[in-house]
């Protein structure tokens, strides 16, 4: 299944796009696409610690709006969104 | 009551301003207002900030806002409280506003620990993130709090 993977914040820069579509064979759980961003980043950014901590330390959001735990699964879900950690104001 | 909005400085004709905050909580139950505005000032961390550019959640940010102002009134026992939050998306220039949360309710102190509660919350659970920019063209992504659960 085909996965949108909106990014926010540092994680723009980091993936050098707004959003990542990215195909999984199986039926995918939140921690599934964290460790994918992960793998990206050791590909192309030659695993930066910085850039892997970022995305262990973000949450992630569903096509709800509501922040959702490793365990997830994207049953119907079609869309994600990484929370990098925030600070506004 | 409750306005909350998030205002994108690229998309949207009008900024944020203290005039329209005024308006909203504009309240005959009220013997007390206080507008909090936050305003990008020009250092942190030792650094020449020149401008910061917000990126949102819009969505999530309105919904944490909504949840964050129930939480309040619960907590503070408010009756007819008003209150006005909006947050910028997008660049702010040195010295312009960022957020402005506009309280109104019948005593000061109800107004103050209200205001309070409000920037405080938002500081760590809205998803909003700051961009500084500096001089010679640098900029960086601020730190940040993890709200993963």
């Amino acid at each position: 299944m085909k996965i949108k993977i909106v990014m926010h914040g540092n994680c723009r820069d980091i993936f050098h796009k707004q959003a990542l579509q990215i195909n999984f064979d199986k039926k995918v759980k939140v921690k599934d696409i964290r460790n994918k961003l992960i793998e990206i980043i050791k590909h192309k950014h030659l695993a930066n610690k910085a850039y892997i901590s970022l995305v262990k330390a973000s949450a992630f959001c569903s096509q709800h709006d509501e922040i959702v735990n490793d365990n997830y699964l994207l049953n119907n879900d079609k869309i994600i969104t990484i929370i990098p950690p925030i600070g506004g104001g | 009551m409750l306005h909350a909005a998030v205002i994108d400085t690229k998309k949207s004709k009008r900024k944020i301003n203290l005039a329209r905050a005024e308006k909203f909580i504009k309240n005959l139950h009220a013997g007390a207002s206080i507008f909090f505005v936050g305003n990008i000032r020009n250092s942190n961390n030792d650094k020449h900030v020149t401008g910061v550019s917000y990126d949102a959640h819009d969505r999530l940010v309105v919904k944490t806002f909504k949840e964050i102002y129930d939480e309040a009134i619960k907590k503070f026992k408010l009756k007819k409280a008003k209150v006005f939050i909006e947050h910028a998306k997008g660049y702010v220039a040195l010295g312009k506003p960022s957020i402005i949360i506009a309280v109104s309710c019948k005593h000061r102190h109800q107004a103050y620990n209200l205001s309070r509660y409000l920037i405080e919350k938002i500081k760590v659970r809205a998803p909003i993130w700051k961009k500084e920019f500096y001089k010679y063209k640098q900029s960086e992504w601020l730190k940040g709090i993890s709200i993963k659960q």
